[in-house]
C-alpha cells in the first residue's frame, strides 16, 4: 500500500463510497474499482497491513508471557464481551474490538454478544472461513411457511455470482452432489482422518437421509495463477488463522480483495473514520455522501460520492442508517417500511454431543486442518419434523485428546506424563448450526440517551430465541447424542442450549437481517439488488440484507450478493439512473 | 524423506534466518514464480485500544517474515531487505507495556514446586521445575485466573497444607515421598479427607501445570512433537511415524 492511498480530508467527488473494509467492503472495493469506478473505502478502525501487522503470528507459545491467555484485568476492563469468542486469545486480541470503547445496551434479561473486528480488513481477518451456498430450499423458505417476507431472488439469480466469488476467494471442497448444499467452484478438499472416514461410513449406513462431507472452507489447496500472482499460496495447515496468515492462504480483505482493488489505482482509503450518517438530499432523493467522525481528533468531515455502499457489518450498518435521520426519514434513512432494525437473527450454535471412540490407537494425523466434517441439513427436507420448522447442520470432528484434556483426567507423575506423550483417546463430536426464524420483535434501535465516546448513539439490542429456535436447539443436542450412540461412540456428553444465557444470540457472529431484502417497499428496506427501495443510490450488502438466516455459514452468500449488487450499481450508473 | 528431516526443515523455515534460503525453498520459489513482496513501510497508526499487557514480538518475527518471503519465493536482495526489516522494526500494534511491579516472592513457591514436579516429573526430558512451570502457575493464578479460580486455588492449597499438618507429620514439603504420593492420590480422587471441591482444585492445578509445561520450550519440543508449519494436513498418519503426541493443539 503506497502512502497516497490513505487520505483524511479531500474535496474529491468519488464515484462510490464503501463503508467498511471486511468481507463485503473488500469485495465492493474490488468489484467497483475493477469496473472503472473511483472508490473511497471508509474504515472506522486502524490500518492493518498484510504480514507486517500480524504480530501474533509465528510466535512460539513459550514466547507468550501468559502462554496465550489474556490477563484477567485486561479481559474484565476491555474485552468482557470479545473474550467470549472462541478465537480470542493473546495472539489475536488486537483484531477484536475494545468493549470499553464500543459500548452497547441490551434489553433486561436478554443478553446479546456483539463481536467486533474494527480494523482494516474487519472480521475477514478473524472469520471461521466455512463457505457454503444457499439453495432454493432456503430462498423459498419464508414464502413456504410464512415467516418473514419472500426473498426477492432465487438460487439461479445468485449462482453465477457464487461462481465468481469462489473462483477468486478460493474455496476448498468436494463435489458432493447434495441438493440442499449446491456444489461450486472448488479447489481440492481437505481429507478426513481415519476415524472420521470410518464413522462417516457408519453414519451414512445407519441414516439414509444423512451425508457427512468434509467442510468447505476459504483456504487455498491448489492456488490458481491469479491467486499466486497476488502473493497467496497453499494452506500450511497451521490452523492459527485468526492471528493473520502471511501465506495469504485463507481469504481475507488483505490477502485477496484489497490487492486487486489497489492494483487498479482507483482506490483511496480513509481509516480511523467513523461514519456518523449518510447525507441525504431530499431534492434529488439521493445520498450525497457520508459524514464521519475522526476516531482520534473527533473532528467531523464529509466525503462525497455518487453511490454509497454500506458494508459496515450488520449492526454497524444498521446503526449508521438509524442515525441518518432527516425530516424526510425521521426514523432512519430508507426506513419508510419500519423494518429497519427489526428481524435481527443469528444462528443457533452451541448444542451438540461428543464422546470417546474405542480403538485406533495406532492412527494419528499430521497438521492442523482448518475445516471439519460437516453434515448438511437433513431436518424438514423430505419429511416434516413435528416440533419445529427449518433445519440445521452438524459440524463434526474426530481427534485424539491432547494435553489440554488431561487436566480433568485422574493421575499424575511418570505414568501420567507418559500417557500424555502417547496421545489420548480418540473422540468424536457433533455440534449444530441452526436456522433462527426472523421475528419483528427481535430489534436493534438507537438508545434514547446513551452515547459512545465519539458521540454516536449506542445501539439497544433486544433479541431472544423463540419457541421454534429452542425446539430446534433441543433436537440438535438429542439427535447428535443419538447419532453418536448409534455408531458406537462411548461416554457421550450432551451440550444443551436451553436459554439465551447458555449461548447468547450474537455469539455465532452471524448477526443479520436488520435491513432485509424484499419485493415490497412497504415490508422491506432493500430490493433484489440490495438497493434501498427509498433511496436508490444507497446499497447494503453486508449481513443486514438477509431476508432469512438459512442454516449455512453466511459469508460466502454476502460475497456473492455484494458482487452482484456492484455489477448492478455500475450498470445503473452507466445508464445515468443513479 | 525421514520425518526427522521434514521436522528439521520446517524448523528452519520457521525459526531460523532464511536470508540464504534453503534449496528446498528455492524450489518452491521456482514453482510459485512470485515476483514481488507487497510490504511497504507505512508507519503503524496509533491504536484505539490501550492494552495493559501483551506479548513482546521479538526478533523471531523478523526471521519469520523473511522466511515466509523466502517460502513464497520472494527474492531477498539488498534492495528488498531494508523493506522487509522495516516491517519488523515498527512498533507492534499491541505494544508491550512497562513491566508490571515485581511481586513479593510467593510463600507457597516451595509447595507449588513440589506439586508441579509430582504432576510432571523429570524423566528423559525435563520436568516441571526445570521448565519454570511452578513460577508460571503462580503467575497464571495471579494474572490470568478469574477471581473464582484464584479462590479455588488458594483454598485448595491451604486445605492440602492443613491436612498434611493435622494428619501427617508437618508441612506437605517435609513429608516422605511415599506419604506425599499417598496424599496426592486421595486428593486426585476426592477421597477422605478430601472432597469434590478439593478434587476440582487439583484439576485446576493440573490444568495450569500442563499449560505451563507443554507450552514451555522443552515441554513443547522435547517431550512432545512440535510442528509449527505442518505444510499440509494428512489424515492417515501412523502414530508410530511421529511416536509422540503433537504439542500444538489440533
Amino acid at each position: 500500500m503506497s502512502g497516497d492511498v490513505f487520505i483524511k480530508s479531500t474535496k474529491e467527488i468519488f464515484d462510490a463510497i464503501v463503508v467498511g473494509s471486511g468481507i463485503t467492503g473488500g469485495w465492493a472495493a474490488k468489484e467497483l474499482t475493477e469496473r472503472g469506478l473511483r472508490v473511497l473505502m471508509v474504515e472506522r478502525g486502524r490500518a492493518v497491513e498484510h504480514r507486517k501487522d500480524y504480530v501474533g503470528e509465528a510466535v512460539p507459545p513459550w514466547k507468550l508471557p501468559h502462554r496465550g491467555r489474556v490477563d484477567a484485568k485486561t479481559v474484565e476492563s476491555q474485552h468482557a464481551v470479545q473474550s467470549t469468542c472462541y478465537a480470542f486469545n493473546d495472539a489475536t486480541r488486537h483484531f477484536f474490538g475494545n468493549d470499553r470503547d464500543l459500548p452497547y445496551a441490551t434489553a433486561q434479561g436478554r443478553p446479546f454478544s456483539w463481536i467486533r473486528g474494527n480494523q482494516l480488513g474487519g472480521k475477514s481477518l478473524i472469520w471461521h472461513r466455512q463457505s457454503y451456498r444457499l439453495s432454493d430450499l432456503d430462498f423459498e423458505a419464508n414464502l413456504r411457511d410464512g415467516h418473514g417476507v419472500d426473498w426477492p431472488i432465487r438460487y439461479n439469480d445468485l449462482k453465477p455470482w457464487y461462481d465468481h466469488v469462489e473462483r477468486h476467494a478460493g474455496i476448498s471442497g468436494a463435489m458432493d452432489g447434495i441438493d440442499v448444499l449446491p456444489d461450486g467452484v472448488f479447489q481440492p478438499p481437505f481429507e478426513m482422518n481415519t476415524v472420521e472416514k470410518r464413522l462417516k461410513e457408519k453414519i451414512e449406513a445407519a441414516y439414509p437421509d444423512i451425508r457427512m462431507i468434509i467442510g468447505r472452507c476459504a483456504h487455498l489447496t491448489q492456488p490458481t495463477p491469479e491467486q499466486i500472482a497476488i502473493g497467496r499460496t497453499v494452506c500450511m495447515a497451521r490452523n492459527e488463522c485468526q492471528k493473520g496468515c502471511s501465506f495469504g492462504a485463507y481469504f481475507s480483505t488483505q490477502s485477496s480483495t484489497l490487492p486487486m482493488a489497489l492494483a487498479t489505482g482507483r482506490l483511496a482509503i480513509a481509516t480511523d473514520a467513523i461514519v456518523h450518517s449518510v447525507i441525504y438530499d431530499p431534492h434529488t432523493n439521493r445520498a450525497t455522501g457520508v459524514r464521519v467522525i475522526d476516531a482520534e481528533t473527533l473532528e467531523s468531515r464529509e466525503y462525497v460520492a455518487k453511490v454509497v455502499f454500506l458494508c459496515a457489518s450488520t449492526l454497524g450498518t444498521t446503526q449508521i442508517l438509524l442515525n441518518s435521520s432527516s425530516e424526510h426519514f425521521p426514523t432512519g434513512l430508507g426506513n419508510s417500511s419500519d423494518t429497519l432494525g427489526r428481524y435481527l437473527m443469528d444462528h443457533l450454535y452451541g448444542a451438540g454431543a461428543r464422546g470417546r471412540v474405542e480403538g485406533f490407537r495406532d492412527e494419528y494425523y499430521s497438521g492442523r486442518r482448518p475445516t471439519w466434517p460437516y453434515i448438511p441439513r437433513f431436518r424438514n427436507v423430505r419429511e416434516r419434523h413435528a416440533k419445529f420448522i427449518r433445519g440445521y447442520s452438524l459440524g463434526g470432528s474426530g481427534y485424539r485428546d491432547g494435553w489440554r484434556s488431561f487436566g480433568v483426567r485422574e493421575g499424575f507423575g511418570i505414568d501420567f506424563k507418559r500417557r500424555i506423550r502417547e496421545a489420548g483417546d480418540w473422540r468424536f463430536s457433533l455440534s449444530g448450526s441452526g436456522e433462527m426464524l426472523p421475528r419483528a420483535d427481535n430489534t436493534v434501535r438507537l438508545h434514547p440517551t446513551l452515547k459512545d465516546k465519539w458521540g454516536m448513539p449506542q445501539l439497544l439490542i433486544d433479541c431472544s430465541f423463540g419457541e421454534n429456535d429452542l425446539a430446534m436447539y433441543r433436537d440438535m443436542a438429542e439427535t447428535s447424542a443419538e447419532i453418536l450412540d448409534r455408531i458406537g461412540v462411548k461416554d457421550i456428553e450432551i451440550e444443551r442450549v436451553e436459554t439465551s444465557e447458555d449461548h447468547p444470540p450474537g455469539l455465532a457472529i452471524h448477526e443479520m437481517g436488520t435491513a432485509r431484502m424484499g419485493r415490497d417497499p412497504k415490508t422491506s428496506v432493500l430490493n433484489r439488488y440490495n438497493q434501498c427501495h427509498d433511496v436508490p443510490n444507497v446499497f447494503v450488502t453486508d449481513g443486514a440484507c438477509m431476508t432469512s438466516s438459512a442454516w449455512q455459514n453466511p459469508s460466502l452468500t454476502y460475497m456473492a450478493l455484494t458482487a452482484r449488487a456492484c455489477h448492478h450499481a455500475v450498470e445503473q450508473l452507466k445508464r445515468g439512473d443513479l | 524423506m525421514p520425518l526427522a528431516t521434514i521436522l528439521y526443515n520446517y524448523w528452519r523455515i520457521c525459526y531460523q534466518t532464511a536470508w540464504q534460503g534453503s534449496p528446498k525453498l528455492r524450489n518452491r520459489a521456482d514453482t510459485l514464480r512470485l515476483r514481488e513482496f507487497s510490504c511497504s513501510s507505512r508507519s503503524t497508526p496509533t491504536l484505539m485500544n490501550e492494552p495493559t499487557d501483551g506479548f513482546v514480538p521479538d526478533l523471531s518475527r523478523r526471521d519469520w517474515i523473511a522466511s515466509v518471503a523466502s517460502a513464497l519465493g520472494l527474492s531477498v536482495t539488498a534492495a528488498t531487505l531494508p523493506m522487509l526489516l522495516s516491517a519488523c522494526n515498527t512498533p507492534p500494534s499491541a505494544p508491550s507495556p512497562a513491566q508490571p511491579d515485581r511481586p513479593q516472592p510467593d510463600p507457597r513457591t516451595a509447595l507449588v514446586e513440589q506439586l508441579a514436579e509430582m504432576i510432571i516429573p523429570q524423566t528423559d526430558t525435563p520436568g516441571a521445575i526445570e521448565t519454570g512451570t511452578p513460577a508460571f502457575v503462580l503467575h497464571f493464578m495471579r494474572i490470568c485466573a478469574t477471581t473464582q479460580e484464584r479462590e479455588k486455588f488458594d483454598r485448595g492449597l491451604a486445605k492440602l497444607e492443613a491436612v498434611a499438618k493435622t494428619q501427617q507429620a508437618g508441612p506437605f514439603t517435609t513429608l516422605t515421598s511415599e506419604a506425599r504420593t499417598a496424599l496426592l492420590h486421595k486428593l486426585d480422587r476426592g477421597q477422605t479427607p478430601f472432597d469434590a471441591a478439593d478434587k476440582a482444585f487439583f484439576s485446576l492445578l493440573k490444568s495450569a501445570v500442563l499449560l505451563g509445561y507443554y507450552t514451555s520450550e522443552a515441554g513443547a519440543t522435547q517431550e512432545l512433537a512440535f510442528l509449527p508449519v505442518p505444510g499440509a494436513y494428512r489424515g492417515n498418519f501412523p502414530f508410530a511415524q511421529v511416536g509422540k503426541a503433537w504439542s500444538l493443539p489440533g
